[in-house]
C-alpha cells in the first residue's frame, strides 16, 4: 500500500513537471506550509486568493500575506475582483490522475474557477490519498460527480500550466491562466481533512 | 477565386510553405510519439470506442439531442435550435443584445468559424474579440484560419509583431515572450470587461446534458468563469449518448491533435452558476446547430460527421503540406475541408475541392475517427458528374476516352495516336515541353513519350516465341 503510494506520488509528479509544471512532495502539512512560504517568497508574492477547504483551512496561510481572500471573505464581487489583483491562487483538488498530472477541480461556492485561471501563479495542495493510477479511476470519479442532480455547474481538469504553441509552435507558458503550476503533494494527511 | 489560384498565392510565399510544413510535421510526429506511448492495442481500442461512441450518437441524433437539450433545461439552461448559420448568428447577437452588453469574447470554435459568427456580430454593432492567441492573430489580420488547430501557423514574430502593433498604434517588440505578455495584457482586459463569453463544444453528452470544453490556454476557462453570460455553439453531430463514451474521445482528441496525453484545461459544464457560486455564467444559453448537417446524414457521406475536428488529416496530407489553409477558402482546409465544405455549403459552389486530392489515402490512415476521406472525395467526383457539375467538354473528353479504351483494337489504336502526336516534343524519350493542357503538366515535370514497341507487342511477341519453344 504504502509502496503503491509512492508510486503514484512519483508518477504524478513526473507528468506534472514534462508539462512544465513544478511539483514538490513534501511529508506532511506542516511541510507542505514551508513550501507555499518558500515558493511565494521566491516569486516575491504578497496577496493571495484561495478555495475554503478544511485541509486549507488547516493550513493557516492567511498570516504569509498581506491580504488573503477566500469566497467567505470577500462576496461576490470582492471575491472576482481579488482574484484579477492576488499574486497567487491556491486551491486543493478532489482528485489527482497520475498518468497525465492531472488534477480534477469541482468548481463550487467555496471553490470559485477565478482563484484557478485569474493570478499569475497557482499553487495545488493535494493529499497523496487522493491520488489515483489513471484515466479508468479519473472517469469513474468524474461519472459519479457528473451524472444526477448534484453535478458543480462546471467541473475543470487542469494539467499543468497554461500553454500555447501560436507563436511559431513554441511552447510558451502563461498566455491567460497561471504562467507557473505548482503542486504540492503531501504524503501524511489527517484522514478528516482528505 | 478557385482553389487553383488560391493554391498559386500560397505556393508563391515560400516561407509560408516552410512554416505550414514544419508545423504540421511537427504535429504529426508528436502524434505518433503519443500513439507509441499508448501502444498499438491501446490506440486501436480507443480508436473503436471512439468511433463508436460518435456513430451511436448520429444514429440516433434527433433522441440524442432532446436528451441532451432536455438535461440541460433542467439544470437552468436555455436551449435554442438554429436552422441554419445565419440564424445561430443572429440568435447569439440577440442573446447579446438584449443582455443589455456589447463587448463578447470568444473562444476557439471551428463551428462559429463554418458561421462567420464574428462577421454578424460586427454588423450588429457588437464587439467581439477572439482570445485563443492563434484566432486573436487571424482575426487581427482578417485571414481564415489556416489550420484546423493552429490558425495562425505560417505567421511568423515579425508578422504577429506587425499586427500587434497596429492594434496598439505604436512598435510592439517581436520577442515572442514580449508577445504573449503584450496578448495576456490585452486580452485581459476582455475578459474582465465582456457581459458575454461564446464558446464551442468539444463532446456534447446526452444522458448528463454535459459540454465538455477543451483548450491549453485556459481561455475557456476565463470565457465561462468571467462574463454574466454564456453562449455554448454547439453543432448537433457532437452528441454521444452517455457519459462513458467521453472517455476514448477525450484520450484521442489530445493525442491525435498535438500528441499531448491530455489538453491542459478540461471543462465539463452541466449548467449555469448555481446559487452560491461567486463566478460563472448568470445564464447559459446553448444552440444546438443544424446547417447542413441534418442533410448529410443518412447519405453517403454520413461518416463526414464523426470528425472530431483534431487536424491529423491536414499535417499527412501532401496537398495540404505544400498550399496551407488558405488555398481551400474557407474555415475548415486540408483533406476534411475537401470533404465538408462542399458538402455542407453546396457542391455546385465548391466544386475544385474534392479535386484537391491525389487519392493517396494518408488522411484516412491519419485519421483517429478512421473516416474513409479519399473514399468520400471520390464520391464527391462521383457525385459531381451524376448532377451535372462536370464542364461539357471535360465530360465529352472522359467519355471518349472511356469509349476508346474499352476494346483492345481502339486502345492500341489510341496509343499510336497519342504517340505520334508526342513524337515532335520528344527529347530522348521523354517530353520537358508540351503545348496546350498537356502543358500544366510538363511545367513541374517530365512526361514519358509512348514507347514504339508497347508492352502489348512485347506480350504478344513473348507469348508467340514461347509457343514456338513449346512447339520445338
Amino acid at each position: 500500500m504504502r509502496a503503491l503510494k509512492a508510486e503514484l506520488i512519483a508518477a504524478f509528479a513526473a507528468a506534472w513537471e514534462r508539462v512544465g509544471g513544478n511539483a514538490h512532495t513534501v511529508a506532511d502539512l506542516a511541510e507542505a506550509r514551508v513550501t507555499v512560504q518558500s515558493i511565494v517568497a521566491g516569486l516575491g508574492i504578497e496577496t493571495a486568493v484561495a478555495w475554503e477547504s478544511p485541509l486549507l483551512g488547516a493550513l493557516n496561510l492567511a498570516p504569509l500575506f498581506t491580504w488573503y481572500r477566500t469566497p467567505a471573505a470577500g462576496g461576490p464581487a470582492g471575491t472576482k475582483a481579488a482574484c484579477a489583483e492576488a499574486g497567487v491562487g491556491i486551491t486543493t483538488a478532489a482528485l489527482g490522475a497520475a498518468d497525465t498530472g492531472t488534477l480534477v477541480m469541482p468548481f463550487g461556492g467555496p471553490r470559485p474557477r477565478s482563484v484557478l485561471i485569474l493570478p499569475p501563479v497557482w499553487i495545488a495542495v493535494v493529499p497523496a490519498e487522493r491520488l489515483v493510477p489513471g484515466r479508468v479511476e479519473l472517469f469513474r470519479h468524474l461519472g459519479a460527480l457528473l451524472k444526477g442532480s448534484g453535478a458543480p455547474a462546471e467541473l475543470g481538469l487542469a494539467t499543468g500550466p497554461s500553454r500555447t504553441g501560436d507563436i511559431e509552435s513554441m511552447l510558451l507558458q502563461g498566455i491567460h491562466g497561471p504562467g507557473t503550476a505548482h503542486v504540492i503533494l503531501v504524503q501524511s494527511v489527517d484522514p478528516a481533512l482528505v | 477565386m478557385s482553389f487553383s489560384d488560391r493554391a498559386a498565392k500560397a505556393i508563391a510565399k515560400p516561407n509560408l510553405v516552410k512554416a505550414t510544413k514544419a508545423t504540421v510535421q511537427g504535429f504529426f510526429r508528436n502524434r505518433l510519439a503519443a500513439y507509441a506511448a499508448l501502444g498499438n492495442e491501446q490506440v486501436a481500442d480507443l480508436k473503436k470506442r471512439a468511433r463508436a461512441a460518435r456513430q451511436q450518437g448520429v444514429a440516433n441524433l434527433d433522441a440524442n439531442v432532446s436528451q441532451f437539450a432536455e438535461q440541460l433545461t433542467r439544470r437552468g439552461a436555455r436551449v435554442h435550435f438554429a436552422k441554419t448559420g445565419d440564424e445561430a448568428a443572429a440568435r447569439v447577437a440577440q442573446i447579446a443584445k438584449e443582455s443589455g452588453g456589447s463587448r463578447i469574447v470568444k473562444s476557439k470554435s471551428m463551428l462559429t468559424e463554418e458561421i462567420h459568427l464574428n462577421h454578424a456580430l460586427e454588423a450588429a454593432g457588437l464587439h467581439v474579440r477572439e482570445t485563443d492567441l492563434g484566432e486573436y492573430i487571424i482575426q487581427l489580420s482578417g485571414d481564415p484560419p489556416a489550420h484546423i488547430v493552429g490558425p495562425a501557423i505560417g505567421k511568423d514574430r515579425y508578422e504577429i509583431a506587425g499586427l500587434f502593433s497596429k492594434e496598439e498604434g505604436k512598435p510592439v517588440d517581436h520577442d515572442p515572450q514580449n508577445l504573449l505578455q503584450y496578448a495576456r495584457r490585452k486580452l485581459r482586459q476582455e475578459f474582465l470587461t465582456a457581459d458575454v463569453g461564446v464558446t464551442g463544444c468539444n463532446i456534447a453528452v446526452a444522458e448528463t446534458g454535459t459540454i465538455v470544453l477543451v483548450t491549453n490556454e485556459g481561455n475557456a476557462n476565463l470565457v465561462t468563469s468571467q462574463p454574466r453570460i454564456q453562449v455554448v455553439v454547439v453543432g448537433m453531430e457532437k452528441v454521444v449518448p452517455t457519459f462513458a463514451d467521453v472517455e476514448p474521445v477525450l484520450a484521442l482528441l489530445p493525442r491525435a491533435c498535438t500528441g499531448q496525453l491530455i489538453s491542459s484545461y478540461v471543462a465539463f459544464i452541466s449548467g449555469p452558476r448555481l446559487p452560491d457560486e461567486v463566478d460563472g455564467p448568470e445564464e447559459l444559453h446553448v444552440i444546438i446547430v443544424d446547417n447542413g448537417r441534418s442533410a448529410i446524414r443518412n447519405t453517403e457521406f454520413e461518416e463526414a460527421l464523426l470528425c472530431i475536428r483534431c487536424g491529423s488529416c491536414l499535417n499527412v496530407c501532401p496537398v495540404y503540406r505544400q498550399v496551407g489553409g488558405a488555398a481551400y477558402g474557407d474555415a475548415y482546409s486540408g483533406p476534411i475541408g475537401a470533404v465538408i465544405t462542399p458538402l455542407l455549403r453546396g457542391l455546385e459552389k465548391w466544386p475544385d475541392l474534392p479535386h484537391a486530392c491525389s487519392l493517396c489515402g494518408s488522411c484516412h490512415e491519419a485519421c483517429p475517427m478512421g473516416i474513409h476521406l479519399n473514399d468520400l472525395l471520390l464520391k464527391l467526383r462521383q457525385k459531381e458528374q451524376r448532377d451535372g457539375l462536370v464542364p461539357a467538354g471535360e465530360r465529352w473528353i472522359f467519355q471518349l476516352w472511356s469509349w476508346a479504351w474499352a476494346s483492345p483494337d481502339r486502345y492500341r489504336l489510341t496509343s499510336r495516336i497519342v504517340r505520334w502526336q508526342q513524337l515532335p516534343f520528344s527529347r530522348s524519350g521523354w517530353m520537358r515541353w508540351a503545348p496546350g493542357p498537356v502543358k500544366g503538366w510538363t511545367d513541374y515535370r517530365d512526361l514519358p513519350v509512348v514507347k514504339a514497341e508497347t508492352f502489348r507487342d512485347r506480350w504478344a511477341k513473348r507469348q508467340q516465341e514461347r509457343g514456338e519453344s513449346l512447339e520445338g
